[in-house]
C-alpha cells in the first residue's frame, strides 16, 4: 500500500492501542475512589433491565419519580433490552469499559462470571447503611469470594397456577402427592383441557422441574451447593430421583401439548384462554401478564408441587427476581448505590407490595396487600428451596438434558451425567 | 429469417402447440401454487395484525375481528417514527456507501490482474466469511476507540464493512462477463479509463448494482447486533432490535400488535423492490453486443 | 477502499489471535497467551464436533434445495408466463422480513395448533412434534432457511437471466436445438460464472448461519440442532469463553475459505 496509508494505518493501530490501555486505566481509578461524602450522592444516571414488560417498569418509574424528586440534579434513564439480548449487550458494554451506572445483574451463572472478571463493586461497606434488613438467606447467595456483590429488590416464588373452573369441572381437588398430581391428568383431559403446561421451549422452565423435585429429595437443602464446591457429586441419588419424579410425570401424560414448540408466553396465553388447567412456573412475574391476558375473567390460585409421597407440607421454590450491580467503571458509583436505596425506601416497598411483587425485606409490610394470589405466594417464601445452579456449563447441560427427558428421548441417569460432565 | 406464415398448420405443429400450451398451463400453476405457499407465512402475519388480542392463539388464517386499530397502537406504542427514521438514516448511508465503493472497488479488481490483486480480493472475501457474533466485541471496542460509539455513523461503518465484500463480489463476476471486445474497442478509440467505465461498463452492469443495492438495503434494514451492541441511546434504536424487544419472552401477549409492526416495517422493502423493478425490466442494448 | 479493508483485517486478526488466547471478554488486561491449548480442546469438544456435523448437514441441504429452487423460479419467472411477477414477489418477500419474525411466524406454523399439523391432518397423518425431536426440528429450519433465502439465490440467477443476450438463445433454436438443447449450451454456460458465485456464498454464509437457528430452535431441542454460530455465541456470551469462542470463530473462517477455493473446480478456468 501507499506510503500515506500506511502511515495511516500505524496511526491508527497505534492510536486504538494506546486508547485500550489508557482507557482501561482510568475506568478502572475512577471506580475506586468513590466512598468518601456524607451526604447523599446525586446523579444523572441510566440503568439497565430486562423487565420491560409487566408491572416492572412501573416500579422503575416510581423510583424514578422519588429519585428525581429528592434533588434537582437527579435524574434517571432505564434503558430495557430483551432477556434474550440482555447478557450479550451487558458482556460488550462491560468489555468497552463504558457501562451504565447501575445493572440489573442475571442472577446464576453470569453473576460469577462478571466478578471473577472484575467488572462489579463490592457492596459489603453499604448495604448496612440505608438499606433495610434484607433476607439473610438471599443475601447468604449473593455472596461470591467472601464478598457481597448484588443487592436484591424482589424475591419470588414459583408454584403451579391452576383453572379452578377446569378443577371444578373435572371433578378433581388439589393433589397432595406426586401420584394424585399425575392421576389428575385423566379427568381434566375428559373435562376438555390440556393438564400442565411447561414451556420445553425456553430451556429454563425445564431446570425448574428438577429443582422443585430436588426441595424434596433433598432434605438437607444444599445439595446443590454443596455439589457445586465438589463436595458431593452431581450424580448423587438426590439428583437422580428428583430427575426421575419428572421422568414419571412426563410418562404419566402430565404434560400439555406442544410444549416443545410454546414459550412461556404462548404457554401463559393457553392458561390464560383456559386451554390449559395447569401451569408452571407461576410467579409474580407472570400473574399480572395472566391477569392481563385473560381480561381478569380466568379463575385461578396456586399451589406448590406436592412431595412426592405426600408426608410433608408442600414447599416452592423461589428465589431473587429483580436484583442489581454497580459495575466498577460506572460514573457516579455513588449515586447509584442511594438509587438503590430509594428502590429499597419505605416508599418504594409499599409500590412493590401494592404490585404483587414480595421485597427481599422483612421490613415490608406484605400484609397490606391481601390478594389471595399475593398472599399465597408469600406464604412460600419462608421455605422456598433454590432454583439456581452457578455454573454456567452446569446449568445449560440441566435445561438441555431435562428438555430431552421431557420429550422422552434421556433417562435421569443420562441427566445427571450430563451434569457430572460439565461440572468436570 | 422470417418464416412464411401463409402454409396452414399441420398436425405436427399442432400437436406441439397443444404440448406448449400445456407446458404453458403447468407453468402458470406452478408460478401461482408455489406462490401461494410462499405467502401463507406472510398472510398469516397480517392475520395476526388484526386480531383483537384474545384471539391471538386461535390457529387458522382467518381473523374472527379486524382491528385496523392495531397499526395505529404499534406505531404510538414502540414508537415506530422514531425506529423508521434511524433505519432509514442507517440503511440510506450503508447502501450509499456500499454500492459507490463497491463499483468502484470491482471494476478496479476486474483491471489489476496482479497476485496482489487476487490476495486483496481474498482478503476482502474474508469479510464475508466472518461470523458477526465473533468480532462484535473487538468491534465495539473499536468503534469506541474512534469515539464513534452509540452513533448511527458507527452502524453504517460496520454494516458497510460486511456488505461490501458481498457486493463486490457480485458486481466483479458480471463485469468480468462484459466481452473484453467492447472495452477494448473504446479504448482503441482514446477512450480514457474513466470514460470506459462511466459510458460503457457501468450502463451494463446497471441491472447487477441495483440487486447489490438491494441486497445492501436487506443487510442494513434488518441489520441486528451491530446496531444492538452499537447503539445505547433508546433514541437511536433500529427497527430489528426494536422489534426483537416488543417480541421477546413476554412479547408474545402483543403478538397482534408485534405482527402490525412487522407489517408495516415490510412496507419499505416492497417500495424498494417496486421501485427496482424497472431496472429488471430494463434489458441492456443488447444490440450493442453484436458481433 | 484501504481503510475499510483495515477497518475489516482489524478484527478479523484480532479474532485469530484471541483464538489462541484464553480471555474471559472483559479486562482487556487479562488477555493470556494459551498457544494452541484451545484448538486441542475443540477436537475433544463433542458439543463442537456435534455443531460442526450439524452445520454440514444444514448447509447441504439448504444449498441444494435454495439453488434448485432459485434457479428454476428464474428460469420460470423470466418466461413471463401469467403469475410469474406474482411468483417472483412471493419469493422475494420474505428476504424483507427480519430473522426474528420469521422464526416466530414458522415456530407457530409448525407448532401442535399450526397450519402445518392442521393440514397434515386432512391427509390423516398425526401432528408431528417439530421442535421435540431433534430430526424434525432440523426439518423446520431447513424450512424456514429456504422460505426466507430462496428468493436471493433466484433474483441473482434472474439478473443473469436478464443480461443474457437473448440473440444467442434465439439463434440456437433457429440452429434446430430443443428447449433442453438451448438450456443445455447457450443458457447453462452463460450461467456458470453466475452459478459458482451464487453456490459459493451459500456455502460460505452457511458456515456462518446464527440468527434463524438461534431464534427459531435455539440450537435445541438439547443442542440437536446446534451449529458452529450458536455454539460460538454460547460460549462467547453465556460462558464467557471468548478465547474458545474465537478459535471457534477461526475455524468457521477457515472452513470458508476453504469453501470459496471450490471456487475454481466450479467455475472452470474461465474467470482468472
Amino acid at each position: 500500500m501507499s506510503e500515506i496509508d500506511r502511515r495511516r494505518f500505524l496511526r491508527l493501530t497505534g492510536l486504538g492501542v494506546a486508547g485500550m490501555g489508557l482507557g482501561s486505566g482510568l475506568g478502572t481509578g475512577l471506580g475506586r475512589g468513590v466512598y468518601a461524602s456524607a451526604a447523599p450522592a446525586t446523579g444523572d444516571l441510566e440503568m439497565w433491565s430486562w423487565n420491560g414488560d409487566g408491572t416492572y417498569p412501573e416500579i422503575h418509574q416510581a423510583a424514578r419519580a422519588q429519585w428525581e424528586a429528592a434533588d434537582d440534579a437527579n435524574g434517571l434513564r432505564v434503558t430495557y433490552t430483551d432477556f434474550g439480548q440482555y447478557v450479550t449487550r451487558l458482556k460488550t458494554v462491560l468489555a468497552g469499559g463504558v457501562p451504565p451506572d447501575l445493572v440489573q445483574m442475571p442472577w446464576a451463572g453470569e453473576y460469577h462470571d462478571i466478578i471473577d472478571a472484575n467488572q462489579l463493586l463490592a457492596l459489603d461497606d453499604v448495604i448496612g447503611a440505608g438499606f433495610p434488613a434484607l433476607f439473610q438467606p438471599i443475601m447468604d447467595s449473593l455472596v461470591y469470594n467472601d464478598k457481597t456483590w448484588a443487592i436484591p429488590l424482589d424475591v419470588n416464588t414459583l408454584t403451579i397456577g391452576y383453572n379452578l373452573v377446569a378443577f371444578e369441572e373435572a371433578g378433581v381437588e388439589v393433589p397432595t402427592s406426586l401420584d394424585e398430581l399425575i392421576a389428575i391428568a385423566e379427568p381434566l383431559r375428559a373435562a376438555g383441557y390440556e393438564p400442565l403446561g411447561v414451556s420445553a421451549k425456553d430451556g429454563w422452565p425445564m431446570g425448574d422441574l428438577w429443582f422443585a423435585q430436588v426441595a424434596y429429595t433433598d432434605q438437607s437443602g444444599d445439595a446443590i451447593r454443596r455439589a457445586e464446591r465438589g463436595e458431593i457429586s452431581w450424580d448423587d441419588d438426590v439428583f437422580v430421583a428428583a430427575a426421575a419424579n419428572v421422568e414419571k410425570m412426563a410418562k404419566g401424560g402430565l404434560f400439555a401439548e406442544g410444549g416443545s414448540a410454546n414459550d412461556t408466553a404462548t404457554i401463559v396465553g393457553q392458561f390464560a384462554t383456559e386451554r390449559f388447567a395447569m401451569m408452571y412456573p407461576v410467579g409474580n412475574f407472570l400473574t399480572g401478564l395472566i391477569d392481563q391476558t385473560s381480561g381478569g375473567e380466568v379463575a385461578y390460585d396456586l399451589f406448590a408441587f406436592p412431595s412426592p409421597d405426600g408426608s410433608q407440607d408442600s414447599i416452592s421454590t423461589g428465589g431473587v427476581a429483580e436484583m442489581f450491580s454497580v459495575p466498577m467503571n460506572g460514573e457516579n458509583a455513588e449515586a447509584a448505590i442511594e438509587l438503590m436505596r430509594t428502590f429499597l425506601s419505605p416508599e418504594g416497598l409499599v409500590e412493590l407490595v401494592d404490585r404483587d411483587f414480595i421485597p427481599a425485606t422483612g421490613d415490608a409490610d406484605t400484609a397490606a396487600n391481601d390478594d389471595p394470589i399475593y398472599v399465597k405466594m408469600t406464604s412460600f417464601q419462608e421455605n422456598a428451596q433454590t432454583r439456581v445452579i452457578y455454573d454456567p456449563e452446569v446449568y445449560a447441560a440441566l435445561t438441555n438434558e431435562m428438555t430431552s427427558l421431557y420429550n422422552g428421548d434421556s433417562t435421569p441417569d443420562d441427566v445427571v451425567k450430563a451434569l457430572a460432565d460439565a461440572a468436570g | 429469417m422470417n418464416v412464411a406464415i401463409a402454409a396452414p398448420p399441420s398436425a405436427a405443429a399442432r400437436h406441439s402447440r397443444r404440448r406448449k400450451r400445456r407446458s404453458k398451463t403447468a407453468l402458470v400453476t406452478i408460478c401461482f401454487g408455489v406462490g401461494a405457499i410462499y405467502f401463507i407465512p406472510l398472510v398469516w402475519v397480517l392475520s395476526m395484525s388484526v386480531r383483537s388480542a384474545r384471539e391471538i392463539l386461535e390457529p387458522g388464517l382467518i381473523p374472527q375481528s379486524f382491528n385496523p386499530e392495531n397499526y395505529g397502537d404499534a406505531w404510538e406504542r414502540y414508537e415506530l417514527g422514531k425506529l423508521f427514521k434511524n433505519t432509514g438514516i442507517v440503511t440510506a448511508g450503508t447502501v450509499l456507501l456500499g454500492v459507490a465503493l463497491s463499483v468502484t472497488a470491482a471494476y478496479g479488481f476486474s483491471l489489476v490482474k496482479s497476485r496482489f490483486g487476487e490476495f486483496a480480493f481474498t482478503v476482502l472475501l474474508l469479510g464475508l466469511m466472518v461470523p458477526p457474533a465473533a468480532v462484535i466485541i473487538p468491534f465495539f471496542i473499536g468503534m469506541r476507540e474512534l469515539g464513534l460509539y452509540d452513533s448511527l455513523l458507527a452502524v453504517v461503518l460496520a454494516e458497510t464493512v460486511f456488505v461490501l465484500p458481498l457486493g463486490v463480489l457480485i458486481l466483479r463476476a458480471y463485469i468480468e462477463s462484459i466481452p473484453k471486445d467492447l472495452s477494448d474497442a473504446a479504448r482503441i478509440d482514446g477512450a480514457s479509463e474513466w470514460s470506459v467505465f462511466a459510458r460503457i461498463v457501468f450502463p451494463l452492469i446497471l441491472p447487477a448494482a441495483a440487486t447489490v443495492a438491494l441486497f445492501m438495503f436487506l443487510s442494513a434494514w434488518n441489520g441486528f447486533l451491530l446496531p444492538l451492541v452499537l447503539l445505547r441511546d433508546p433514541n437511536k434504536t433500529t427497527l430489528t432490535v426494536g422489534l426483537s424487544q416488543f417480541s421477546g419472552q413476554f412479547g408474545s401477549f402483543e403478538w397482534h400488535l408485534v405482527a402490525a409492526a412487522s407489517a408495516i416495517a415490510v412496507v419499505p422493502v416492497l417500495l424498494v423492490f417496486y421501485l427496482a423493478r424497472r431496472y429488471y425490466v430494463q434489458g441492456l442494448a443488447a444490440g450493442a453486443l453484436k458481433q | 477502499m484501504l481503510l475499510f479493508i483495515v477497518i475489516l483485517l482489524v478484527p478479523v486478526v484480532a479474532v485469530i489471535v484471541l483464538g489462541f488466547s484464553g480471555w474471559t471478554g472483559f479486562d482487556l488486561q487479562q488477555i493470556r497467551w494459551e498457544g494452541a491449548r484451545n484448538y486441542w480442546e475443540l477436537t475433544k469438544d463433542s458439543f463442537f464436533l456435534a455443531a460442526f456435523r450439524h452445520t454440514v448437514v444444514l448447509i447441504a441441504a439448504t444449498a441444494l434445495l435454495m439453488n434448485a429452487l432459485g434457479l428454476a423460479a428464474a428460469m420460470v419467472v423470466n418466461s413471463r408466463v401469467r403469475g410469474s411477477e406474482f411468483l417472483r414477489i412471493a419469493m422475494f418477500l420474505p428476504l424483507g422480513l427480519s430473522p426474528i419474525i420469521t422464526a416466530v411466524i414458522w415456530q407457530r406454523m409448525l407448532g401442535p395448533f399450526g397450519i402445518v399439523n392442521e393440514a397434515l391432518g386432512w391427509f390423516g397423518i398425526s401432528p408431528v412434534d417439530f421442535f421435540g425431536q431433534p430430526r424434525m426440528a432440523f426439518i423446520a429450519l431447513i424450512a424456514a432457511y429456504v422460505w426466507q433465502y430462496a428468493g436471493y439465490n433466484m433474483l441473482l440467477y434472474y439478473a443473469a437471466l436478464q443480461s443474457l443476450p437473448t440473440e444467442r438463445v434465439e439463434a440456437a433454436a433457429v440452429d434446430g436445438a430443443s428447449k433442453w438443447g438451448q438450456f443445455r449450451h447457450v443458457v447453462l454456460p452463460y450461467l456458470r460464472p453466475v452459478v459458482a458465485v451464487v453456490v459459493i456464498l451459500n456455502l460460505i454464509g452457511g458456515w456462518k448461519i446464527f440468527d434463524i437457528v438461534y431464534v427459531l430452535t435455539g440450537g435445541g431441542p438439547n443442542r440437536a440442532t446446534d451449529v458452529l454460530a450458536t455454539y460460538l455465541y454460547e460460549q462467547s456470551f453465556t460462558f464467557s469463553n471468548v478465547g474458545y469462542a474465537s478459535a471457534i470463530a477461526t475455524i468457521i473462517i477457515g472452513l470458508a475459505v476453504v469453501s470459496s477455493l471450490t471456487r475454481r473446480a466450479v467455475a472452470g478456468s474461465d474467470t482468472a
